[in-house]
């Protein structure tokens, strides 16, 4: 037998056992109920969206309480509607960190130009009649630590895919003679809030806003939906738009007197969206 | 044990301190043990990853076959089969050398360190592979990254750790070595003689 190293390896155990032991004591909860629940709250937070004037205004509120020994560090969370190039943000929050056994009272408000949902509602609408809109969340946190470093160091993105019936399916219409789409879609039940926002908040009426040379109508009524995409005589919305983003490098929409201004990457989905929306209509 | 016993025991290396010297053959029943090994680790990675992502195994040939990207460079099964390689070849250069050898003991602490550096390159590979099945329908996770700092400096904590047991052997076994190597060479003079 060598002694020599069997003393290493018993040596090596202890450390290593001894490091792993301190480490997982001082981050899992010994508690048996904070071990089954270690977050509180979370399915309590309340999403309010309601409309002022171009915008779909989302509210998000309540207390979160962690039962974890260690406070959660780094805590992103964002949501967004679609992926890649359709991915518009909805809302981004970053909220730091959650201290251990104390409520966090999270509000996150954003406001998104209506035009930008209802026009991604109607390009994801598939060949049997279904809406399918993905909602995905993402969330970022580090916990665990350890010698001045987290263990668990996590970006997480969870996929909602809510699926909305639309009984008859669309067939979208193209004119030529001012390059215009225009789809109408009856909403008869919504998976996403989102979705069910714009069937039940949005008051029945027409809706017109102006986008940088490209006009948007939208008309709703009830859980009936029409949008149409207006260009020129020379130009469909999605060249207007995309001459307007390459010149300035956003886009504004313009409801009434108010104005809201799109960034960059999401004018890039927008005017993604509504190439999607044109193929659907010049080539059903 | 008569004189002319001993003197035959003394006559040739034992069995025992043969362990402490250098050996070629050694090397070549190593090898065919190294492929076997590797086979086994690869095809362990492939089993857990595959349960990982389909959280069964029931059709695991068949799943095994739409998990392209898994091969590709940077992808997991990449990243496990290569990286395994050079420590498949260190553990065969390592078994040359006798216990209580500096050339055992630095390939001992190489190998090491192919192993841990092994491990970061399959969980990077991992993070990145790996899109976890639908935790109910129509929900799912897309994307899973894992920050590597304080998983490698754990893994750095072990790696030291580990260092000890090529230390702890070279020390224990340096003076059997010596000796052994001095048996071999009086052996050697007697042939020559």
């Amino acid at each position: 037998m060598n002694a020599g190293k069997l003393i290493a390896q018993i040596a090596a155990i202890a450390i290593i056992a001894y490091c792993s032991y301190s480490a997982v004591i001082s981050a899992i909860p010994l508690d048996k109920e904070d071990l089954q629940n270690p977050m509180e709250g979370l399915d309590s937070m309340s999403v309010n969206t309601t409309m002022s004037g171009v915008n779909l205004n989302v509210s998000v509120e309540g207390d979160i309480t962690s039962n974890l020994p260690q406070d959660i560090v780094g805590v992103k969370v964002a949501f967004f509607i679609g992926k890649d190039s359709t991915k518009i943000t909805l809302l981004e929050k970053d909220i730091g960190t959650i201290q251990s056994k104390t409520p966090y009272h999270l509000t996150a408000n954003t406001s998104i130009p209506m035009c930008t949902i209802l026009a991604y509602a109607v390009c994801a609408i598939d060949d049997s009649g279904h809406m399918k809109v993905p909602i995905r969340t993402q969330v970022e946190f580090k916990y665990f630590e350890w010698q001045d470093s987290y263990l668990v160091d996590l970006g997480i993105t969870v996929n909602m895919n809510y699926d909305t019936l639309v009984p008859t399916i669309p067939t979208p219409t193209y004119d030529p003679t001012d390059h215009s789409v225009s789809m109408d879609v009856d909403i008869s039940s919504a998976g996403s809030d989102l979705i069910s926002a714009i069937a039940t908040h949005i008051p029945d009426d027409t809706y017109e806003f102006t986008c940088n040379g490209a006009t948007f109508t939208a008309v709703k009524s009830g859980t009936e939906i029409t949008l149409e995409a207006t260009g020129t005589s020379e130009y469909t919305a999605v060249q207007l738009l995309q001459e307007y983003l390459d010149d300035n490098g956003s886009l504004t929409v313009t409801y009434g007197s108010e104005d809201y201004v799109i960034d960059k990457d999401n004018a890039e989905s927008f005017i993604n969206i509504l190439k999607i929306f044109y193929d659907k209509a010049v080539t059903p | 044990m008569s004189r002319d016993d001993i003197r035959k025991v003394e006559d040739k290396l034992t069995k025992e301190e043969k362990r402490y010297l250098n050996s070629k053959s050694r090397v070549v029943k190593h090898v065919v043990l190294s492929i076997v090994e590797y086979v086994i680790v690869i095809l362990l990675v492939m089993i857990i990853a595959t349960y990982m992502q389909y959280g069964t195994l029931d059709n695991f040939f068949d799943e095994i076959q739409h998990m392209g990207d898994w091969f590709q460079p940077g992808g997991m099964m990449f990243n496990a089969i290569i990286g395994l390689l050079p420590i498949i070849a260190i553990g065969c250069i390592s078994v040359y050398f006798g216990e209580g050898t500096f050339g055992k003991m630095a390939f001992g602490l190489i190998k090491g360190a192919a192993i841990i550096l092994w491990l970061v390159l399959v969980f990077q590979g991992a993070s990145t592979s790996l899109s976890l099945p639908e935790i109910f329908e129509g929900m799912g996770l897309e994307e899973l990254k894992i920050g590597m700092d304080g998983l490698v400096k754990f893994m750095v904590l072990v790696f030291l750790c580990c260092l000890l047991i090529p230390i702890g052997e070279f020390c224990g076994a340096r003076k059997k070595h010596l000796r052994a190597v001095a048996h071999k060479d009086r052996l050697d003079e007697d042939k020559d003689f």
